[in-house]
Parts: structure tokens; sequence; C-alpha cells
């Protein structure tokens, strides 16, 4: 069906259900939509089933009432979950409230009330956004940041000026982001060839997304991995050859489990808190306090009333080399078998260092 | 997008705009919906050109455009949309990029900002299929009171009172900083800024910075900020143009990461060589060591006889 008629036909159908508070038939809505008055009562049908489920993804809430498989359910539209509510600001000079619309539909519009600072936080947050390299992402923002518009001033919705997320230089490709999304949100299983750059080998997977998550300027889907039996981290970027499972698009092909948090998996670590392993309690001392070594005692335990701090280590190559490159800082000094490795890798490092030409 | 759903979303956010004034300017509404004017006349026109209305029926909208002058009447389309759920997650992830791990008193502040959002969604019968799928952090948190302080200075074009901690500081010093723009590169956020103490431009990383009060002091802004000076290869960093280089070459056991990282091809051998300005040799010969043995200085040469003096005063330290 080409575009024109179908928008037409989405903006009459909104327009004869706000129209009626108590909603409408599909057979009152043939009387009302021009687009459904010629044609076939079950082709008419079709469409309108289509029409509404595209609305409703849209953002537009047709309530359907009845019996569900009731022959006549009526279809509801109101003004009320409808409309942006009117927004009220508060800020240092009191409220400021936007000028209502003097019509039916209209009037009985709810307020919400913002304050100042938290509309600027708000203009941030969709700046924010806006930077991480998923065009849907700013999209959605930009679109939020519009409609708020409507009733708070250019001033207030401006975001900080001069902060800027430069781009990694592997960026995830929107289109994979924009797919995984959608798998996301209908649960579909995908499948992608995925570039393992520990064991410098690509591989086909299958899995099953949880989440989708930016942390430290890349995008990672979190996904089950059946093969393995656990939740993984794949970065997108290394993702090539993606697939959404296209069968059965009306059902999910699986469940996130309600223990599953994305938020605990996305925070950055320290490459040596990643992992499974058990962590180990290495003992440090600061020989000298600066701003680097300030980043040791916030990364693990300082003991009481001593210039040394205690980490939980799960990987202990890159926990040495962090150490390594503090330039002698910081130092290990329990238990031995790790200082025994910090040695090695310092010599290890000066005989290299000694043996370029 | 020229898809039906893209024009509904721009028509749903051109409408409203109608609600005080019937007639406007096709050029400034485009404008202010930051699409090309001759994108916004085609929505438009979608709306106009009803070849299949019957003769007596009413119309939902009635649009009639004349040059640069439009006039539409869309009665039941004077306010805009509710948030959709989509929206509401960008927002949400905007505000979890912000700062995750907020104080009490922004927590409090954000949950609000959270519960009157949730109060101007659309809420649909497959709500709950957004919830909990996006998230993110662009670096472990530091104080989110600097932060807070930093926004504020630079919104508000305020100087700002910052104690500094400096790589080899031990004590650090206190000083007025006048912020320009806060970058946020592989990891770290750095605040470029005039610094009042060193009377000269200053890259000061964030996580370093351990109190940061707003003074009531105004400044002029970035007057004269010379933009590329302030980057080097996309990464933040000052002088760049007029600092020496250093020649490094990372082992192909890392290789691959960094050529990842920083976008740089391999060598025929599986390792990376990298030229990067030279302004800071201690800032220099720690980022060397961070990788061990698999990064060597290939030049200059006095700097890898740095790196060498540095390692044995390390390893007699230890022994």
């Amino acid at each position: 069906m080409p575009v024109r008629p179908k928008l037409q036909r989405w903006i009459d159908l909104m327009a004869a259900l706000l129209d009626r508070r108590y909603g409408l038939t599909l057979a009152q809505l043939r009387h009302e939509v021009v687009g459904y008055q010629d044609g076939r009562a079950e082709s008419v049908r079709r469409t309108f089933e289509r029409d509404k489920d595209e609305l409703r993804r849209l953002g537009v809430p047709i309530e359907v009432e009845g019996v569900p498989g009731d022959p006549e359910p009526r279809y509801r539209l109101t003004s009320d979950r409808f409309y942006l509510p009117y927004l009220v600001v508060a800020g240092e000079r009191g409220l400021v409230r936007p000028r209502r619309i003097d019509r039916n539909g209209y009037r009985a519009l709810a307020e919400c009330e913002f304050d100042d600072e938290a509309i600027e936080l708000l203009s941030d947050a969709a700046r924010r956004v806006s930077q991480v390299g998923d065009p849907m992402l700013a999209t959605h923002a930009w679109s939020a940041m519009k409609k708020l518009a409507a009733d708070i001033s250019p001033e207030l919705l401006a975001p900080t000026a001069a902060v800027h997320v430069l781009p990694t230089a592997a960026a995830a490709a929107s289109e994979h982001l924009e797919a995984l999304s959608g798998a996301l949100l209908r649960r579909k299983q995908v499948s992608f060839t995925y570039y393992g750059i520990e064991r410098d080998e690509t591989e086909r997977r299958t899995v099953l997304p949880y989440g989708l998550a930016f942390t430290s300027g890349h995008w990672y889907l979190h996904a089950l991995d059946p093969a393995r039996g656990e939740v993984r981290a794949f970065r997108v970027s290394r993702m090539r050859e993606l697939a959404v499972n296209a069968k059965a698009p009306g059902t999910q092909d699986y469940e996130i489990p309600a223990t599953f948090s994305l938020s605990d998996r996305s925070k950055p670590k320290l490459p040596w808190k990643l992992g499974e392993d058990p962590p180990v309690a290495v003992e440090v001392r600061i020989n000298r306090a600066n701003g680097h070594t300030a980043a040791v005692a916030r990364a693990g335990q300082r003991v009481a009333g001593t210039n040394r701090v205690i980490c939980q280590v799960r990987r202990r190559e890159p926990f040495l080399r962090w150490l390594l490159g503090l330039a002698g800082d910081v130092e290990p000094v329990a238990p031995p078998d790790i200082v025994r490795e910090y040695r090695a890798l310092i010599q290890r490092t000066l005989t290299t260092a000694r043996t370029v030409t | 997008m020229n898809t039906a759903a893209g024009r509904f979303q721009r028509l749903m956010l051109a409408l409203p705009r109608f609600a005080t004034e019937r007639i406007q300017s096709l050029s400034g509404l485009a404008a202010s919906l930051e699409v090309p004017p001759e994108v916004l006349i085609n929505d438009l026109r979608t709306l106009a050109e009803r070849y299949d209305l019957p003769g007596g029926a009413d119309e939902a909208v009635t649009v009639v455009i004349e040059g640069d002058t439009v006039t539409v009447e869309a009665n039941h389309f004077l306010r805009p949309m509710r948030l959709s759920q989509s929206e509401l997650a960008a927002l949400e992830l905007g505000l979890r990029l912000l700062g995750r791990d907020a104080s009490d008193e922004q927590t409090v502040m954000l949950d609000n900002l959270r519960a009157r959002l949730a109060q101007c969604i659309a809420s649909l019968p497959r709500d709950e299929a957004h919830a909990g799928l996006r998230d993110g952090a662009l670096s472990p948190e530091g104080d989110t009171r600097i932060r807070t302080a930093i926004r504020r200075a630079l919104r508000q074009s305020r100087v700002l009172r910052i104690h500094y901690l400096k790589s080899g500081d031990s004590q650090g010093t206190s000083r007025d900083i006048r912020p320009f723009r806060l970058c946020w590169s592989n990891g770290a956020w750095y605040l470029v800024a005039w610094c009042e103490l060193g009377n000269g431009l200053r890259n000061f990383r964030v996580d370093r910075v351990t109190t940061a009060e707003l003074t009531d002091r105004s400044h002029g802004g970035p007057e004269g900020l010379d933009e590329p000076a302030l980057m080097s290869d996309g990464v933040p960093f000052l002088g760049a143009g007029s600092a020496p280089t250093m020649v490094l070459r990372y082992s192909a056991s890392i290789a691959r990461w960094i050529a990842e990282r920083d976008g740089l091809p391999l060598e025929a051998d599986g390792s990376a060589v990298r030229t990067m300005p030279l302004a800071d040799r201690a800032w220099a010969i720690r980022h060397v060591l961070q990788y061990g043995s698999d990064c060597s200085i290939l030049e200059p040469a006095d700097l890898r006889r740095e790196l060498v003096e540095t390692l044995e005063g390390m390893a007699g330290s230890l022994s």
C-alpha cells in the first residue's frame, strides 16, 4: 500500500478515535475513516489491524475494550493517554506554566512539574546519548526533547556546551545496533561471525540477547551463549554477518531471566578485576603519593594507618602490568609469588628495552 | 526517514506548533524541526492532497501552502504525543551515562526526574519489553560533586577553584581555572581550561581533581581557542603540533588490541608501530611500561635509555 494513503488513514483514524470518548467499533470506524470505506470487510479488518499495531509501535496508545475475540470490540484513544501533559517548570522565580489550549480534549490535561535543574540534566542526558554512536538512540532522544520543547524554553533545553564524547576508532555498525535492538525487544535469537581478539580467531556464534551496554566507549551485547552455557559480552564492532532469527516473528524465542542484571555487567572495570577466577588478595605499598597512585588507593582497600592497599586480583598479568606502569611508585609486597612474578616482569621488560636497536 | 513512520513522527512534532499560530513560515518551521524545508513540504502535502476524500467529508487536518507560508488546522493534534517507550529508554540511558553512582542528593533528584518522565509516557501493553535492556557507563565513577561543579562552571562560564593532584605531585595544588571544554576519550574525562595559576591552557584529568568549587567570578569564554591544537589523533592533547615525537612498537602479542583501539595497521610480523607526541617524558615512560616487554621505544634513543634507568631503579628497589 502506498505511503501517502497510509499516513492519511492513520491521521484520520486517530482523529476519529480522539473525537469519541467511549471509543468506536470497527464498523463505526468504517463510516468515519475514508481509508476504511472501500473493500471487503475482511480486507479492511486486516488493514485496520496493521494500522493499529503500527501506530501502537509508534507510541499511540490505542486501547481495545471488550473480551478478546469479541466480534465487536471497541477501540479507544483518550486524550489524557495520548497528549503530553502540560509541563510546568519550577525555578528560582517560581513556576512557569505553558499556555493551555482552550478546546475540548486539551482543557483537562494534567500538569507535570519539573525543576529547572532536572531539565538541564535531561538536556545533557539527551546530548550524551546522541554521542554514543547509535543513530536510532540519537533520534529517540532528539524527538523526546522536541516534544518537551512545546512547553519548555529553548534556553533551558540547551545542553551544556563543549562536552564531547570522542568516538573510538572501532565503532559499532549502526545497522548492527539497530538489528540487535529489534532482536532484544522481540526476544529473538541472533547469529553473527565474531572476531575473538584474545585467540585471534573468528567463529560463528548463535546467542540469545539479554541487553546492550555502552561501556567505556564500546557497545557490548550481553547474551546467553547456549553452546557455552553462560552469559557473555560481545563487542558489537567485532561482529560481522549479523542475522536475526526470522522464524516465528510473532513469538519470543526466549525470556530474559529475572536474575539477570545488565546494570551490574555494564560497569567499567579494571582489566585485572574482570573474569570469573577467584580473587587473590594482593598487598601493595604506595611509595609515592601522587595522581597515579591515588587510583591504586581507589581500586583497593587501604590498610588503616599505613601506606599499603589490598587489591582483590582476578587476573595477575594485567595487574602486574598496571603496577609496572606506575614506574615504581607502587610495588607489591605480598604474597611472595606475586612479588616474584613482578620481579620477573621487570627483568623481561629491562631485557627488551636494552636489546632494542 | 521517508517511511510512513518517519513522516508520521515528523508531523506529530510539526502539527502542535500550530496550536498558537495557525499561519507559519515553512522555512522557520523546518529549521526548528531540523529538517530541510522540502522534506517538511512533502510531509505536509501528504496531508493536504486528499484525492480519496468524498465530497462533504471532514478532513482531520487541513493544510494550505502558499510560497513560504503554511496554514494548518489540526484540532486533534495541538499537543505533542506523550513520550514513547523508546524515547524514554534513550533518555534513561543518557541519565545513566551522565553518572551511575550519584550522591544521595542527586539520587533523589534523578529518582524524582524519572518519576516525572514516567508521567509523560504513553503506556502500551508491551511496555515492559524496554525495561533494563540498555545500560552503560563511560568510565569508573569519580566524585559526582566534582562533575556537577564542572558542569555548572561550563554552563554558566564561571571560574572554578580546584585542587588538582598532578601525576608526579604528592600534595597537589589549588588553582582557579576557566573551564572551556570537557572531553571523554579512551576511558577518561579531560577538562580543557585556562589555568590562572600557570597562566596558560591546561588539560586536567578529571579523576585527579580532588575538590572543585564554583566561584562567583564569570569569564568571557574560550575566545581565540585553537581547537585543533587541543587534539592529537582524536585525543585531548595540548601543544601536539609543536611537541617532539616518539616511535613505539607494540609486539604481535598485544598489537591487535592497540590496532583496534587506535585504528593502526598491523605490520607484516603482526606488530604495530605508532608515532606519538612526546611532551611529557615521565608520561611516555609510564605508557611504555604498562605494556611490559610487549612495547619498545624505537625512537628517540635517549628516552629508551631513560626507560632502562627507570627499570633498573625499580629492580633495585625490590631486591
